[in-house]
């Protein structure tokens, strides 16, 4: 199933909107006879220009900022610091959560959640909820995904590599800020990381956070887990892999996400903008 | 005396968790090819047991990646000998020299699993994981070269393993199987 959702995301690829990345420029074609002029990016898109006296400074070593409609045709494109450009800040623009007024809030908004039935996707159900804590209640929630090792895998049999909830930041009224995951289908109240992570992990195994994808993918036998937040948009790890490669970044709840999702998780259509 | 039998089981019970885990992150070859792709391999020797996992993330749909460890170093541009734009599997075999260790169907020995290496899914990614026994794979490392002319290459009797340095070449677009697409330098990130 995972792979059919994969599949389909992909397939969705080419009607989503505009697309906005940094990348280098690998070569430029200028064409012949009023042919547009083609700029080959590093990410591996192509993308068609007109006006030539933009082409005047393009160098191939310089970071840019490219922002394409969904024919990649250049909308926008801007030098980009190199300081912007390190892989390490894989969140482009930066991503601003609600912060939930009390727990009490947090816990209604959890008691709003719906509810899943039977085996379904975690990322499938995670969105559904994010994308209603928005639409019902305005509120930009964060993903939290929980990560497990080739090594945790290995030595506890276990049957998932990534588990994935929304998240949200409570002003507590004692003063200060908590983070509490929105899991209804394993936890009974908004809980902190720790107590959620304890659902699944055995023992008093430490989850590091990690800020990219690669950060897990790339050392299955370095820790048993780790955690990684993300925006309420990201569906599933495929996006947080081409936020990093390609600098795809999704700045908005994805129809087609939603259509897999709803359906998926909950047997039920989606059925567009809720009032 | 309680404590050197606390010392000895201390030093027997560290010695038994040994571990060793080199990383090689790819760059991207050829990527007017194939866009930007992505993966690693990683090697964990632990004790006698070795793990090698390899991940490559936006290959070309269903193709076989052929992808081996070498001596050399990975090749970049300058590479290009011809100024064609591509660096092709000759101008990168100058640089990458000889292989020491395949990532195909058994890591045990060079001969064995010969080209069966992993094939990408419908969306060019795949996950290879490979288990072997560290001595086995050495013993064979240090067997008589039955191809001397091949570049599938040997260590010498009193020869380490040095992983450090050394490199992994993917290989392999629907079009082309032998183009290098990734190449990654292994560096040491863990050693207990």
């Amino acid at each position: 199933m995972f792979l059919i959702q994969m599949f389909l995301l992909l397939c969705s690829l080419p009607v989503m909107a505009n697309t906005e990345l940094i990348t280098r420029i690998h070569d430029i074609d200028y064409g012949n006879n009023g042919e547009d002029t083609l700029i080959f990016l590093e990410s591996g898109h192509v993308t068609r220009i007109q006006n030539k006296s933009l082409l005047i400074g393009l160098d191939k070593k310089t970071n840019w900022k490219f922002k394409l409609d969904k024919s990649h045709r250049i909308l926008d494109m801007q030098i980009v610091d190199e300081k912007d450009a390190d892989p390490d800040l894989s969140l482009p623009e930066p991503y601003n959560p609600t912060i939930v007024r009390s727990g009490r809030d947090a816990k209604y908004y959890f008691n709003q959640s719906r509810i899943s039935r039977g085996e379904t996707q975690c990322f499938n159900r995670a969105h559904v909820w994010a994308y209603e804590l928005w639409k019902n209640h305005k509120v930009k929630s964060q993903k939290i995904f929980l990560f497990f090792s080739r090594k945790y895998i290995r030595e506890h049999n276990f049957g998932w590599w990534f588990h994935v909830a929304p998240m949200l930041i409570v002003d507590e009224w004692l003063g200060g800020k908590t983070e509490k995951v929105v899991d209804p289908r394993y936890i009974t109240a908004p809980r902190g990381i720790d107590w959620w992570i304890g659902k699944f992990v055995s023992g008093d195994l430490e989850c590091p956070e990690i800020k990219k994808y690669s950060e897990y993918a790339d050392y299955p036998y370095s820790e048993n887990c780790y955690i990684l937040k993300a925006p309420m948009y990201i569906h599933q790890p495929l996006d947080l892999e081409m936020l990093e490669v390609w600098g795809v970044q999704k700045n908005d709840f994805a129809i087609p996400d939603l259509e897999i999702a709803y359906k998926e998780a909950f047997q039920m259509d989606y059925a567009g903008e809720l009032q | 005396m309680r404590y050197l039998v606390i010392f000895i089981i201390f030093a027997i019970s560290f010695n038994t968790y040994a571990e060793e885990i080199y990383l090689a992150k790819f760059q991207t070859l050829n990527g007017h090819f194939n866009g930007t792709i992505s993966g690693s391999t990683t090697f964990n020797k632990i004790e006698d047991k070795l793990y090698v996992f390899s991940r490559l993330f936006a290959g070309t749909p269903e193709t076989w990646h052929m992808q081996n460890i070498y001596t050399g170093r990975c090749p970049d541009e300058r590479d290009d000998t011809n100024f064609d734009g591509t660096i092709d599997i000759n101008e990168a075999a100058f640089v990458v020299k000889n292989i020491i260790i395949p990532l195909d169907g058994d890591i045990n020995s060079q001969m064995g699993g010969m080209n069966i290496y992993p094939v990408g899914d419908m969306y060019g990614s795949y996950f290879y994981e490979k288990e072997a026994k560290y001595s086995n794979m050495m013993k064979d490392l240090k067997s008589p070269d039955t191809n001397p002319d091949d570049n599938i290459i040997k260590l010498e009797k009193n020869e380490k393993l040095i992983l450090e340095g050394k490199v992994v070449l993917v290989q392999g677009t629907s079009v082309d199987k032998t183009l290098p697409i990734a190449c990654g330098t292994f560096r040491k990130i863990r050693d207990n």
